[in-house]
Formats: structure tokens, C-alpha cells, sequence
């Protein structure tokens, strides 16, 4: 009785199913999954035509409002309606992953509906066939069946000739005639399957790595640590920078990136090694490769005088450039006095300078550059004490004045960061980073203290009154990218899985074929193929028998 | 012989790609398919998620505030006027704490990390508060976020932070703290008084007069 019901169950279920039948013929079509990639090839195509929503912006509405915000410009009022439409994240677009999904659902059900009939066929194939086969099959050969050679007959030959070539043989005797089967690589009819399957792992591959992916762009400087996710997460880590090195050729071209990274997760050391560009290091499923590098940063720390308390630590990027002329004043003898790149601490208008004092000589010139109406740099001269003295020099020019010689060589630009929260009287500072001629790093600090400038050099401490502040040194940075793609296992696979499916299909050398072996005639018949490869084995197999082929045809069958 | 044979499926007109889903051997087949698939796929996946590696942080974390020492009769939830919820965590130094050990005292319990530039601009402001208010009692417990006990040694001895330091080693406390709502984001900041009830929270870097209007809720009067 069970099993009874469990029939009527069957049959119920395949009766709800019949009525999807017209769904599941258009998703098991290779039409609709071909008009399917062809609308996600033309979403590929919109991607790169329309500017795409930043991915560090993703996840901040307010940022990508901004975004869009600043698209109006280009785009007028159609900005807002193809924001929506997701134009500007195509590929994060709910019918995009739609489309994606129904491509996926399609091709599984594409591959699902032909797997049976590949699966019967490899493992349970018609061994018999019909006589009116061996007289309209699309392929066969006919020669004349020879004499039994010494008291083996045709028919046991020819098995034996198809199992030398690696076929598989069955044998049936009836009346007057012996029906051979044989099968070669049957298996490899599974090709395409794995063909298929690949396509429907590559998707799966690639919504999985769209929905669980991670990606995060880190700025580390040297000697310091940052977490992979904001806040905290059940799966934090560290990432500290231990060395992060820069190389460059002669044209100030990069050559290579390095970084000494340590891994910290759960409060213990986890991982470390040397990462480059293309050699990341992994941990837990992470890949943490070199994504940039920015050689200007700047340790700067503040401690409170009384306690030795650090009140401030930060390392600065200094991602900014202030103009600063590079200039030599010589004596009337021609000695050079000063010969340095002058670090502007007055900005007033659009010029940057500084006063300076003249090695030597004592007098005290402001000295400062300008862009003029061409965008080109100037010096101006002014003598604090000389009003006579004053002047402007274009680069590359030089002047007399108040027995001095005053060489405008070029503006350079020095890195500085205009930050919040250093220790002083302003709320905001500028940190400009430069060289002494002998090519120590030192540091300008200006705003922090009202009316000066403070200068600082590595590991000397300056006290301004319960403040101490002091250069710890030049630090550089590395840009590390954090990526976890689950779902890249699934794509190598499918690679994988896409060539071994491609090389069986057009490389493994399938053959199935029918033989009839009567008295007087030996039918051999095969089915359709475009690839040659039945004529050439029919040839063979008269040739090791030593028999001519008398009828050798191959013909399409119009019913077939 | 085999006048009743069918010719060869694949000489058949009628292939499978014209047959619908009635029949139950079909309904199997494709059961079976996708069952296949399923499989492929789930095991890749059980392949990439064996790199997975959970924190182990067995015993410390959240662990639940005796019911002697919540006055408010509710639920502990990181919330003002509710029972500050209870967490042991380990301390940099290898100790432990747990916060309602603390109860008797006013608490200003700090989330915090050292990559963190607005903690870091926070911490002097509490090390000066603690220095005002230790006297009376104020405890100002420090919850590292996930580092490792030398980093936060190190911090703490260069900005000389006194007050103790723990680590949430797993991110069980800051969860249940809810750092990651209703504002996302560290240094965060809640003031427990001495019953163990949060009296007021502050999300950013406090300024001096923030710690002093959160601390006058929770310090003794006269305190604050």
C-alpha cells in the first residue's frame, strides 16, 4: 500500500510540475541563456561607458548621494532616475544579480535536463539496433564479408580488430546475420556536461564572491597598526607595518614595493612575511597584498613636559605641497652663503615665504614665490632693513642687490599636511616636511604655537611651555589591500573543469558504431558526425580485416 | 531479429530538450542533478570556509550579571537606565576583571583601540580625569578592542594610562556594548554609576566638559 502511494505521490507531483512545463522549456532553452548573456554582455558594456559608483563609497549613502550629486553636472536631471535604475553600480544592480541568477538557474536547468539522457546514454547505450538502421544510417561502410581464415570467421575478426582500436564489444547472433556493438570512450560524451557545469560554477563562483566577497584598502605607516574591519568583528585582525620600502630608478620611476607585514588576531601574532605586489601573504582566508606607497610621512609627538604623559602621537601623511623656492645667495666674491630650499612659514595672498637670515652676513631678506598670471613661478625679494632692496626674479634668473647675489634656481614643492588636534594654540596646524643639505628630514610646525615656527629636528625635543614636541622621525607608508574572494576556489574549478570539458569533447577520439556481418556482405554503420572520424575508422577496420569497401558513404538522414 | 527495436536514441527526433517535467523518473533525474550540483558547490564551499579560524577566547566575554546585583529588576542591555551588562575579560598584564566586581564604585567604562586617532586624542583627557576623581572612587575601565596585551602595553605606558586595561579579545563585549549601533564607531563611552545602572553614554571623543557633565551623574555628590 505504501509503495502504492508513494506512486500516486510521484505521479501528483509530476502532474503539478507538467504545468511548469512551459517555464522549465524556456529556461532548458540555449536560446534564452544566450539572449540572457547577451543583455548582461550589454550591462558589462554600459559599466564601462557610465562613470560607476567608487567602491570605498559603496556602503556610505551620504557619500554616494554626494556622488550622484556631482554627476548632475554631466548627466542634468537624468542623474537622479539612472541612480536608481542602478546605471551608476551595474554591476551591484538588483537585475543585474537577477539577470545573473536566472542565467545560472537557466544553465542548470539546461545541463540538469540533458543529464539523464547522457548518463543513459554512456552507461546503458542501444546495443541492437533495427535492420532498416544499417541501410539508412547517416554513416556506413559495406564490403564484402571474406572467407574464414584459419576457422575464425569475419565477425570474430572484426571484434577482435575493434577491440585492438579500443572499442568495447558485444556480440548478437541471429538468424543468417551477427550484430556486433561497439563503443569507444563512451564517457567522453560527459564533455559537455562538464562544459556546462563549469558555466553554472563560474556564476555560482561569481555571485558568491559578490555576495561574500571582502575587500578593504589599507593606509599603514610604518610602526603602526590597523584593523581589517571597522569597530570590532568576530574575525578581526591587525595589520602592522613593519618596514615598508620603496624603490625607484633614476627617473624617479617605482621599481618595486615591499612591505614587512605582521598579522594579529585574537591578540597573538598570527602571520608574517614580506609582501609585494603580486607575492601576497594569506591568513584565515585573507589575501593581503601591496597596493601602494607613499614615502612622505612624518612621526610627530607631543608629550605633557610635567608627566612625560604622551598627550599626541600621530604618524602624518603628508599628502599635500607647498611651493618652496630653491635659491643661492652669494657674496660679492662669489662664496656661496646660502644655498637651500627655503621653507615658507607666511602665506600672505596667493605668495609663500619666509624671512631668512644670510649665513655669515646677518642681514635678513623675506623671501617668497608666487604663480603669475601664466602659472609661473616667481621670487620675490624684499631686505627687511633695505627697503632699496626689492625685486622679482623669474626661475633661473639671478640679481645683485645689497652686494649680494640672489639666484632664483626653482620652486619646489615640499610635503606638508594641514591637520586638526596638535597640542597648541590653534586648532589647526601645518606640518611641512624638509631636508637639511645634508639630507636630514626636519620639520616646520606652524599654528600650533602663536607666532612661531616651530623647527624640529629628529629626536630633539622643543618645549613651548608645558608642551614638548619632538620629530620621532620620517616614516613611510604602505597601501595594503585586504581581499577575500570565497568564491575563486569555485572559478579555478570551473576553469579547470571548462578545459578538461573542452578537451574531452574535441580531443578524445568517440566512437559508436553497429556492425552486421552476414555471409556475403559486412555492414558497418555509425551515426551522424560532422568530424570525418567514422570514414577514417571504417577504412582502417577494412584494412586490418583485408577486405575493399564497396559502398562508403556518409550522408545526412533526412528523418534523423 | 530486432524488427521491434527503436533505432538509436540519438536518431530520434524527439530529444530531451523538447520534454517537459511530467513523469516521475524525470522529476527524479532532475532531483538527482541538481543534487549533484548541490553537492559540487557545497563542498567547494566547505573547502574555502575551512580557513575560517574562530578566536579562541574560551571563559572570557559576556557572562551573566548576578540577579543580586541588578536593582533595575530588567534585563541588563547596554542602554541608559538599565543594568550595565556584566563581561570578565583578561587584562594586558595577564589578570582578569569583571565589571560588576566593580559595583560600589562609579565606572566610566571606555571602548577604545590604538589605531584608533580619536581615542588616541581622548586618552589624555581621561588619564587627567582619572588623576581628579580617583580619590573619589571613579574606576575607569579601558576595553581594548582585539589587540595584543604588548600593543596596548605600550600605548598605555607612553600616554601613562593608571586605570585598568582589559582586552575584548573575541568582540563578544563590544557587541553586547553595541558598538556597532546606534552610532557605528569607537572611542565610546558609558557612565555606570554605582549601582551598576548606565546613567549616560557618549559616542566620539569626549572633551573635557563631556567626561565632567557624564561624570557629575555617577561620582558621589559633592563629586563631578
Amino acid at each position: 500500500m505504501a509503495g502504492a502511494e508513494t506512486a500516486q505521490d510521484w505521479s501528483k507531483l509530476a502532474r503539478g510540475l507538467e504545468r511548469l512545463s512551459p517555464v522549465w522549456r524556456l529556461l532548458s532553452s540555449g536560446g534564452f541563456a544566450l539572449a540572457l548573456i547577451g543583455f548582461l554582455a550589454l550591462a558589462g558594456l554600459l559599466s564601462i561607458m557610465l562613470p560607476q559608483v567608487p567602491a570605498p563609497i559603496r556602503d556610505s549613502p551620504a557619500a554616494v548621494e554626494a556622488w550622484v550629486e556631482f554627476q548632475r553636472g554631466k548627466f542634468g536631471p537624468l542623474a537622479e532616475p539612472m541612480h536608481r535604475l542602478g546605471l551608476f553600480s551595474v554591476f551591484s544592480a538588483r537585475w543585474f544579480l537577477g539577470t545573473l541568477v536566472m542565467l545560472a538557474v537557466s544553465v542548470s536547468i539546461y545541463t540538469a535536463s540533458r543529464l539523464p539522457y547522457i548518463w543513459r546514454n554512456v552507461t546503458s547505450p542501444q546495443e541492437q539496433v533495427p535492420d532498416a538502421f544499417f541501410d539508412r544510417a547517416a554513416n556506413r561502410a559495406t564490403f564484402a564479408t571474406a572467407e574464414p581464415i584459419a576457422g575464425v570467421d569475419t565477425a570474430s575478426r572484426l571484434a577482435a580488430v575493434l577491440r585492438r582500436r579500443r572499442f568495447s564489444v558485444r556480440s548478437f547472433r541471429a538468424e543468417g546475420a551477427t550484430y556486433l556493438f561497439a563503443d569507444r570512450f563512451a564517457w567522453a560524451q560527459l564533455g559537455s556536461f562538464a562544459s556546462h557545469l563549469a558555466i553554472i560554477l563560474f556564476l555560482a563562483g561569481g555571485l558568491i564572491s559578490q555576495l561574500g566577497g571582502y575587500t578593504n584598502a589599507l593606509f599603514i605607516a610604518e610602526g603602526t597598526t590597523n584593523p581589517i574591519f571597522a569597530v570590532s568583528h568576530p574575525k578581526q585582525m591587525q595589520v602592522e607595518v613593519i618596514d615598508a620600502v620603496g624603490e625607484f630608478d633614476e627617473a624617479g620611476l617605482p621599481v618595486d614595493y615591499r612591505t614587512e607585514l605582521v598579522i594579529y588576531q585574537g591578540g597573538r601574532e598570527v602571520e608574517r612575511g614580506v609582501v609585494t605586489v603580486n607575492k601576497p601573504l594569506s591568513y584565515g582566508g585573507y589575501r593581503f597584498h601591496q597596493a601602494a606607497y607613499f614615502g612622505e610621512g612624518a612621526d610627530l609627538r607631543v608629550l605633557d613636559a610635567a608627566t612625560g604623559n604622551t598627550v599626541y602621537r600621530e604618524v602624518l601623511p603628508l599628502q599635500e605641497l607647498v611651493p618652496a623656492p630653491m635659491i643661492t645667495i652669494r657674496d660679492r666674491q662669489g662664496a656661496v652663503l646660502l644655498d637651500d630650499v627655503i621653507v615658507p612659514t607666511d602665506f600672505i595672498a596667493e605668495a609663500s615665504g619666509t624671512l631668512i637670515t644670510v649665513p655669515e652676513d646677518g642681514r635678513q631678506f623675506w623671501v617668497g614665490v608666487k604663480q603669475d598670471e601664466d602659472e609661473a613661478w616667481t621670487l620675490a625679494v624684499f631686505g627687511r632693513d633695505e627697503p632699496e632692496v626689492s625685486f622679482v626674479l623669474a626661475a633661473g634668473e639671478s640679481r645683485q642687490a645689497g652686494g649680494l647675489e640672489f639666484t632664483f634656481v626653482e620652486t619646489t614643492g615640499l610635503p606638508s599636511i594641514t591637520t586638526p588636534g596638535i597640542p597648541g594654540d590653534n586648532p589647526q596646524s601645518v606640518v611641512i616636511m624638509s631636508e637639511t643639505p645634508e639630507g636630514t628630514a626636519y620639520l616646520t610646525v606652524l599654528g600650533a604655537v602663536d607666532g612661531r615656527a616651530l623647527t624640529l629636528y629628529p629626536n630633539q625635543s622643543v618645549q613651548i611651555g608645558d608642551k614638548e614636541y619632538r620629530f620621532e622621525g620620517r616614516r613611510e607608508f604602505a597601501g595594503i589591500e585586504v581581499r577575500r574572494d570565497p568564491g575563486a576556489t569555485l572559478i579555478w574549478v570551473a576553469a579547470g573543469l571548462l578545459l578538461a570539458g573542452l578537451l574531452v569533447t574535441f580531443y578524445v577520439p568517440r566512437l559508436r558504431l553497429w556492425a552486421r556481418v552476414r555471409p556475403q556482405e559486412t555492414v558497418i554503420a555509425g551515426l551522424a558526425e560532422r568530424g570525418g572520424a567514422f570514414q577514417s575508422e571504417a577504412k582502417r577496420l577494412a584494412r586490418e580485416l583485408g577486405v575493399q569497401t564497396v559502398e562508403n558513404e556518409q550522408e545526412v538522414d533526412k528523418d534523423g | 531479429m530486432a524488427q521491434q527495436i527503436d533505432a538509436p536514441a540519438e536518431e530520434q527526433p524527439e530529444g530531451p530538450r523538447r520534454r517537459g517535467l511530467g513523469g516521475s523518473g524525470g522529476v527524479r533525474s532532475v532531483i538527482v542533478s541538481f543534487a549533484i550540483l548541490a553537492i559540487i558547490v557545497g563542498g567547494l564551499w566547505y573547502w574555502e570556509r575551512r580557513a575560517d579560524i574562530a578566536i579562541d577566547d574560551s571563559g572570557y566575554g559576556v557572562v551573566e550579571l548576578p540577579a543580586a546585583k541588578n536593582i533595575t529588576g530588567r534585563k541588563p542591555v547596554a542602554e541608559v537606565g538599565r543594568a550595565a551588562p556584566d563581561f570578565l575579560l583578561e587584562t594586558p598584564q595577564g589578570g582578569t576583571l569583571r565589571l560588576s566586581d566593580l559595583q560600589g564604585q562609579p565606572v566610566l567604562l571606555n571602548f577604545w583601540a590604538t589605531w584608533c586617532p580619536p581615542c588616541r586624542e581622548e586618552m589624555p583627557e581621561l588619564v587627567a580625569a582619572y588623576k581628579r576623581y580617583r580619590a573619589q572612587g571613579l574606576v575607569i575601565v579601558a576595553v581594548n578592542l582585539q589587540e595584543a596585551d604588548e600593543k596596548v602595553l605600550e600605548f598605555a605606558l607612553e600616554f601613562g594610562l593608571a586605570f585598568p586595561l582589559v582586552i575584548d579579545r573575541s568582540s563578544q563585549v563590544g557587541e553586547v556594548w553595541r558598538l556597532g549601533g546606534p552610532v557605528r564607531g569607537i572611542p565610546t563611552s558609558y557612565f555606570i554609576d554605582a549601582s551598576g545602572v548606565i546613567r549616560s553614554r557618549y559616542f566620539g571623543p569626549m572633551p573635557e566638559e563631556a567626561i565632567e557633565e557624564g561624570l557629575a551623574l555617577i561620582l558621589p555628590e559633592g563629586g563631578g
